[in-house]
């Protein structure tokens, strides 16, 4: 019996980093292309939604991988997608969706705030995913090679990890004969997201650098760190209030003057 | 009834049944799209078949001697045979010219025969083997025929008359039946209605033709070439024309390698696939199978497990996707054809439908296709690093303001620290002979060659379009670029799109100027053994193989040819994406060629592209040392201050 009828695959406007050019956001491109791979085999219908500017040339890159049709809310920039998002998922069995966006806030938040709204459950990382009976299966990834399987009932939120293994296929025909749709819903913001209207958004000049502690350590201790997933060393604190914790981190990077302030 | 009325009523028979045959093969050409063509193309045969073709099968002199006695006297004899037999003359005077042409036909067949006895593996066996045979029951049985009548005897006369009917059938059932005859009517209408008619005009005819890629046209949401009646109709003729002689299987440099692909028989293939109709035929049989290929497999992949009809899909039924990536598109193959057929057309059709329709490319081909529509470059580079070699040589950037006599164009190799270091050797030349000259800076976007080689025709455009308007927006008069592939694509490709500019290779300009005394060279202190490698975007796609030789005999140094060079070129591996689609073989081209420069003792191998110094240079182990011809030049000039 299948459980699932509506996969929902939530799709955000990317970005070159070099050339600043809009494009599909290859993460949402591997759980959309995950989403429809497991409709087709369970025959479920597929939705890409996505809440922004319709016109965005980034969406039809979508359509040449295979979106068919991308439902557009149309919103301002200053809107919180979270909540307009959560109006229209409803129907949705199954919501898919990247781990993170390139443009906008980028924080990574955007399942978990979901998942709180609308009150269903997250999994994050997600490498795979399998149909059971009433529930599906998630691997999931985690550091250093190690993976696990969660189950999870629906409805559910799940986000695709970026090293997912789904090949993507860019067809040109499928981009022209697809169809963006703008929802026409009547939708009004409970709250807005700060300061989002004075960002001035520019194509990256470098890399971010990672902070990292210096590490004093031989080839085979470095190796080893490597490989397994015993703690390179630091704390785990697990007791205070978020203040405490956080001057346990700032104590870290200016103890490995990371930072010098 | 006599002989000679029975050979009048043979003569009329065979050529009522060779029609009969045209018109039946002719109805298989016609499922294929519709062509431009001109009837009156049809005069212009001869000419095409004794200048352009000639030329192409006179580089094997026994095999045209051959033909030419073998084609030769059987056109004679059945021109002599319409007259005398056909219209019921009989003349006496007639016979003898019959026997002489038949005796001609003979000698040939003999070659034939004795090529037939140590055919080397390139060329196909099956029916092609007991052609010997029937064509010598031809020119046995007229000769014989042919003979004053009061030579004969009744016996006799009758077995010559069972030859020449066995003979005969070879001819007249040839084209209905799709044997190794059919050639002959192929071939020729081929000439007539070739997809390339500007080859005839003295002139190459490389360039790609565009598709349209608006929906308007399209017909089932297809792009490019998915089933047998995709192709054009005088596409599908053009593949009936082959003889299987396996000159592109030989000159396949993939094949070489041991990939999966051998030009002569994705021909076959496609002849497979269009001959035969699954709807028409009452059994469920009449999918066509490779089976009756008997020539060379595509390397790795065995006869007969291969399939198609004119209206099923090509990929991966009939052709595997493999066999079609592995194309360099370098046209060794379409060089060496006698019929020139053209296979490249055929290979770069089928992979827009890969790629266009159903996005399946191998390898890192779909990053290359991302990196190209994002970025405007192959390797998903920033735009304005392109030129970072340069920003100490003091040369000027073009801009819409700033007029210039030569615009150069670095192409993708500029961003790779190899190549810069002909760039830089090509900026120093044309200093030296005080050129006005300006970079293109962050205007230049990639040509699109490398999409259009995969097959993404939509990228290719959209990158032809934007760069057509940015060099039509500035003030420039030749445009300069070391690399072949972008010399191709603005000079030949970007026609169809607007865009007309007297494009130069860096060779080309250099001999231009060192000719008129504008460039000073000096002598080469280059003592080691040198080759030229001719890469295949400059010598077979754009005619330019003296150029460079000329260039390194004026600065002294001795140019010693390879086993294939010039027009006829081994390719390097690095054209049509093959490095990025990366389908395994058993060995690499560029080890083969490198094999080339080794065997005559080479210590340097001089290059004018980007792409085969790259894959000349990855070459492992001990090998000659890649320079451009730049390089070689430049290095003079320090010589003389």
């Amino acid at each position: 019996m299948n459980i699932i009828k509506h996969i929902t695959t939530l799709v955000s406007a990317g970005r070159h980093p070099v050339s600043g050019e809009p494009r599909h956001c290859h993460n949402d491109s591997l759980a959309m292309t995950i989403g429809l791979d497991m409709a087709k085999s369970i025959s479920a219908k597929h939705h890409v939604l996505h809440a922004g500017n319709p016109d965005n040339k980034a969406l039809s890159e979508y359509l040449a991988l295979g979106a068919g049709q991308i439902d557009v809310i149309p919103i301002s920039d200053d809107t919180d997608v979270v909540d307009c998002l959560a109006t229209q998922l409803n129907h949705a069995d199954l919501i898919l969706t990247g781990s993170r966006a390139e443009s906008g806030e980028d924080s990574s938040l955007l399942p978990y705030l979901l998942a709180e709204k609308i009150g269903i459950p997250l999994v994050v990382n997600a490498l795979a995913i399998k149909v059971k009976a009433n529930t599906i299966e998630v691997l999931q990834f985690l550091p250093k090679g190690k993976r696990r399987h969660v189950t999870v009932k629906l409805p559910a939120i799940i986000a695709i990890h970026p090293l997912a293994p789904a090949s993507l296929k860019f067809s040109y025909a499928r981009q022209i004969s697809g169809a963006i749709k703008t929802l026409l819903v009547p939708y009004t913001s409970t709250s807005t997201s700060v300061h989002k209207t004075q960002w001035q958004t520019l194509a990256s000049i470098r890399k971010p650098i990672k902070l990292k502690a210096p590490e004093n350590k031989s080839g085979h201790d470095r190796m080893m760190s490597a490989i397994s997933s015993e703690s390179k060393g630091g704390a785990v604190v697990n007791n205070g209030n978020s203040v405490e914790k956080a001057q346990v981190i700032l104590g870290y990077l200016r103890e490995h003057r990371l930072i010098n302030f | 009834m006599s002989i000679q009325h029975l050979i009048t009523l043979l003569f009329w028979l065979a050529t009522a049944t060779l029609l009969a045959g045209l018109w039946r093969r002719s109805q298989l050409w016609r499922q294929g799209q519709s062509a431009d063509f001109s009837w009156i193309n049809l005069l212009a045969i001869p000419k095409r078949y004794f200048v352009d073709l000639h030329h192409v099968v006179s580089r094997e002199p026994f095999i045209a001697r051959t033909h030419v006695a073998t084609a030769g006297g059987a056109v004679a004899a059945l021109i002599l045979v319409a007259i005398n037999y056909g219209l019921m003359l009989y003349w006496n005077v007639l016979n003898w010219a019959i026997l002489i042409a038949t005796a001609i036909m003979l000698v040939g067949v003999f070659f034939v025969w004795l090529r037939r006895r140590n055919a080397p593996s390139r060329l196909s066996r099956g029916a092609w083997s007991r052609l010997p045979y029937s064509l010598a029951a031809f020119a046995i049985g007229l000769l014989v025929l042919s003979l004053p009548v009061s030579v004969l005897a009744g016996s006799v006369a009758v077995l010559a008359l069972i030859l020449l009917m066995a003979g005969s059938a070879e001819l007249a059932l040839g084209i209905g039946l799709g044997g190794p005859m059919k050639h002959a009517i192929a071939g020729l209408l081929h000439l007539a209605f070739h997809p390339r008619q500007q080859r005839f005009n003295g002139k190459l005819s490389t360039a790609l033709k565009p598709i349209a890629l608006d929906v308007i046209t399209l017909e089932n949401q297809e792009f490019g070439i998915s089933k047998p009646s995709d192709f054009k109709w005088n596409q599908l003729l053009g593949f009936d024309a082959c003889v299987q002689c396996g000159k592109c299987e030989a000159a396949c440099p993939a094949f070489a390698a041991g990939q999966p692909l051998n030009p002569k028989k994705l021909i076959q293939d496609l002849v497979v696939g269009f001959s035969h109709d699954e709807k028409s035929s009452h059994d469920k049989n009449s999918k066509g199978t490779d089976a009756k290929f008997a020539g060379s497999p595509y390397p790795g992949m065995p006869i007969g497990e291969h399939s198609g009809s004119i209206h099923a899909p090509i990929v991966p039924s009939l052709i595997e996707a493999e066999t079609l990536w592995s194309c360099t598109t370098c046209r060794a193959c379409v060089q060496e054809c006698p019929m020139l057929i053209e296979h490249v057309d055929a290979i770069v059709g089928l992979r827009r439908n890969l790629t266009l329709t159903k996005g399946e490319l191998p390898g890192s081909a779909p990053q290359t296709l991302e990196n190209l529509r994002q970025t405007a470059t192959v390797g998903g580079f920033d735009r304005k690093a392109r030129y970072y070699w340069a920003v100490d040589l003091n040369v000027k950037t073009i801009a819409p303001n700033i007029p210039v006599d030569i615009l150069l164009i670095a192409g993708e190799g500029a961003f790779d620290m190899r190549y810069q270091r002909t760039l830089r050797a090509l900026v120093k030349l044309l200093k030296a002979a005080k050129v006005d000259f300006a970079l293109m800076g962050e205007y230049e976007r990639d040509t699109g060659d490398t999409a259009r080689r995969l097959g993404d025709e939509a990228t290719f455009q959209k990158l032809a379009k934007l760069n057509i308007e940015t060099l039509n927006s500035l003030s420039f008069k030749r445009i300069v670029t070391a690399d072949p592939h972008v010399l191709h694509s603005l000079k030949n490709e970007y026609a169809a799109f607007g865009g007309n500019y007297e494009v130069l290779h860096h060779s080309t300009l250099l001999a231009q100027l060192a000719a008129s005394g504008q460039l000073k060279l000096g002598k080469s202190d280059e003592t080691r053994k040198l080759t030229y490698h001719d890469p295949c975007y400059l010598g077979r796609y754009n005619g330019e193989t003296e150029s460079p030789r000329a260039l390194l005999k004026s600065i002294g140094i001795q140019v010693n040819e390879m086993e294939r060079s010039g027009m006829r070129g081994r390719c390097c591996g690095g054209g049509g994406g093959a490095p990025l689609t990366d389908i395994p073989g058993k060995q690499r081209i560029p080890d083969i060629r490198i094999a080339d420069a080794r065997t005559i003792g080479a210590e340097v191998v001089a290059v004018g592209c980007p792409q085969c110094t790259a894959m000349l240079e990855g070459v492992v182990g001990n090998r000659p040392e890649i320079l451009d011809i730049a390089q070689l030049l430049a290095s003079t000039l320090e010589l003389e201050s």
